[in-house]
């Protein structure tokens, strides 16, 4: 398996990483990982990505999977990837506050560089896999490729199981902007039934909790709204989630469905998103294994007082959230079957 | 501080140098730094891809990182302006093994432009760096002849040193390792032959083949030495190495031309026994000496001698592995000094 990285930065590409070697390990085959650093910045990307296609690991394995970009520049005559981005400055988000490739000619060299690296080598690969239907639709807009959505699914299902709904609505998530904790609070305000909201995660950015604690004193939302401005383990988590009526994930426009709706689909609990979510609303379906709320805090208000005033109805939402992970076949007996068949 | 380091991959092979870059991420992270693993993949065959990833090595970015600590070529190309090195080994092949079987780059011009191109980098590129420590004199040496560069040894410790001890001084020698020709198991076995008391000898270790292991017995069994030879042909679990560690006379360890000492002295000097070795095991004579830690023989009759020495005088091996532990905070084996050189 091939990916890159960035020293000391644990992104969501290291858990896939970790997370499929375990897998296709624990399916009899030997993995070893090749990860290379990498760092973003356009002015040191074009030399490094040379670097890599310089790096020769083609004779030691039957089949070589590359996950993050570039590793795909690694040559392997029996490659497949599981791409889970592009480097987004270069594509959808050039021309957004995003884009972080100057306009310059060196800029828009450097961009030409990276496309045509990518409509050179990514067809290389035997078979093309992706992490989302959203980077499947990209990769055929902008490199007109086929490829096939394969779910990550969570690296420990295990743990998530079914416990008794209580009285409250379960937010588990760094504490970041784009993850949109204050609209939380916000909706916790405009709440019409006595549900509640757990609130729990690392403030990866500091001041987006004061800004939640000062919304929260100020609507006087203490008894309404518990938040754990913290890391909290797997098992707090997992426990946390089970007593829940339900999950909320409602961030703004992200590329997968995020691990949170997987945890909350595994604990058979109905999960609240928004109409802008992104990723998410490739699993989540209105009414039937979760709500799909406009992103404002009335809406979510009230998507979070239906759970609570019918706990019937959540409930069975619950259960066909299960369900979903069967019928998108999120396991890893699919991925890995399919990554190396 | 944070710290990258960086050593080469062969996939799917671990060797020593991935048991060290794991070791000191460990003792880094409880000296209250914070490491990472940096692996970069070396392929040297065929011998032109030597350099396209000592190019790839240069060529990688490394951010986010206050001191990098590399261990071998290429890897240790790769640029950073706070680069410590903590050096295993140049490439050989292009140094003290050419001209030897073990050459690996062919003697044609092109083979001859690859060595030039590796020694001129090695002169260029090993003078970037703050401080080149090595894990052994040897290697220093090398890098002092070939590269005119000097360096210090830094001597790799034991991660953890604390269930080493001594129980005894029993009638036995104990010699763990891996078996296979280059560690000279059999050696062992022919100067027990010409050993005149009833000592015996544990042998302990995994054979790299079974051809390795089938020698090994033929040898034993030539010199119908199976009442005082015992050779356990497998891994043995640490309870197992310590116990039998604790209890022996001494412990031989005589592998051909060794670049480092090797862990199997180290654990013998901490369980205070007595080492003995061979006079072209080389590495090993940084910890051993002779008459006074351990002996370092010639010849299979030589190292008969050596163990009738101490099987005859078990106050003497008492004596010497006092001295082997003591030669240990001598040379400042610790990851004190390790995390203190490479942080500094």
């Amino acid at each position: 398996m091939a990916s890159t990285f960035v020293p000391f930065v644990e992104g969501g590409a290291r858990i896939i990483v970790r997370d499929l070697a375990k897998a296709i390990r624990d399916r009899g085959h030997e993995v070893d990982i090749v990860e290379l650093p990498f760092v973003s910045a356009w002015d040191e990307m074009l030399e490094q990505m040379l670097a890599i296609r310089l790096i020769d690991v083609s004779s030691s394995s039957d089949a070589l999977i590359a996950i993050r970009t570039p590793s795909y520049l690694l040559r392997h005559p029996n490659k497949r990837l599981w791409f889970i981005h592009h480097h987004r400055g270069a594509y959808d988000l050039w021309g957004t506050p995003w884009q972080d490739i100057p306009e310059t000619p060196e800029g828009l060299a450097v961009r030409s560089a990276i496309i045509a690296a990518d409509n050179q080598y990514l067809p290389e690969a035997q078979r093309i896999f992706t992490n989302s239907q959203v980077v499947s639709d990209r990769l055929r807009h902008f490199n007109d490729l086929d490829s096939e959505v394969l779910y990550p699914p969570l690296g420990s299902p295990e743990l998530f199981s079914r416990g008794q709904a209580e009285d409250y609505l379960f937010y588990p998530s760094r504490i970041l902007g784009h993850k949109r904790q204050l609209l939380v609070v916000e909706a916790a305000a405009q709440l019409k039934t006595d549900a509640r909201v757990v609130i729990a995660g690392v403030p990866d950015d500091p001041n987006q909790l004061s800004v939640l604690e000062e919304e929260i004193a100020r609507g006087g939302l203490e008894e309404r709204v518990e938040l754990i401005p913290r890391w909290i383990s797997e098992e707090e988590k997992a426990e946390l989630m089970a007593r829940s009526l339900g999950v909320l994930y409602v961030p703004f426009l992200e590329d997968s469905y995020g691990y949170v709706t997987l945890e909350a689909f595994h604990a058979h609990k109905p999960v609240i998103t928004c109409s802008n979510s992104g990723g998410p609303l490739e699993i989540i379906e209105d009414g039937v294994n979760g709500l799909v709320a406009a992103p404002d805090p009335g809406s979510v208000a009230a998507a979070m007082d239906t759970l609570r005033s019918d706990p019937e109805a959540a409930a069975a939402m619950g259960e066909r959230a299960h369900q979903t992970l069967q019928m998108k076949a999120i396991n890893w007996d699919h991925v890995v079957s399919r990554l190396l068949g | 501080m944070r710290v990258a380091i960086v050593n080469n991959q062969a996939p799917f092979v671990r060797g020593g140098a991935e048991l060290l870059a794991e070791w000191l991420h460990q003792k880094l992270e409880e000296y209250g730094h914070e490491a990472e693993i940096v692996r970069i993949p070396f392929q040297w065959n065929p011998p032109e891809r030597i350099i396209d990833h000592m190019l790839a090595a240069r060529l990688v970015r490394l951010a986010n990182i206050d001191r990098v600590v590399a261990f071998k070529f290429p890897a240790y190309y790769v640029p950073h302006e706070d680069k410590v090195l903590w050096l295993l080994h140049q490439f050989r092949q292009a140094y003290d093994l050419w001209g030897t079987p073990f050459q690996g780059i062919p003697d044609t011009s092109a083979g001859c432009r690859i060595r030039n191109a590796i020694v001129g980098a090695d002169r260029r590129h090993l003078t970037e760096v703050k401080r080149i420590y090595t894990n052994s004199k040897i290697v220093g040496h090398r890098l002092r002849l070939y590269s005119e560069i000097d360096s210090e040894p830094l001597y790799p410790p034991l991660l953890d040193s604390g269930p080493y001890h001594c129980e005894a001084y029993e009638d036995y020698f104990f010699m763990p390792s891996r078996i296979n020709a280059l560690k000279r198991q059999y050696m062992a076995v022919e100067a027990m032959a010409k050993v005149s008391g009833a000592t015996k000898l544990v042998i302990a270790g995994p054979p790299d083949t079974p051809g390795d292991l089938a020698q090994l017995m033929d040898v034993v069994h030539e010199h119908e030495l199976e009442s005082r030879v015992e050779v356990i042909p497998r891994w043995i679990s640490d309870d197992e190495k310590l116990r039998l560690l604790a209890g022996a006379r001494g412990v031989i360890y005589i592998p051909l031309g060794e670049d480092s000492y090797g862990y199997v002295t180290l654990e013998a000097f901490h369980a205070r026994k007595p080492v003995i070795t061979l006079a072209d095991s080389d590495g090993t004579h940084e910890l051993v000496r002779d008459g006074r830690n351990g002996r370092i023989a010639v010849r299979a009759q030589g190292l008969a001698d050596a163990i009738d020495e101490l099987a005859g005088d078990r106050a003497l091996a008492e004596r010497w592995g006092q001295t082997a532990l003591e030669t240990i905070s001598e040379l400042d084996i610790s990851w004190d000094r390790v995390v203190r050189c490479l942080t500094a």
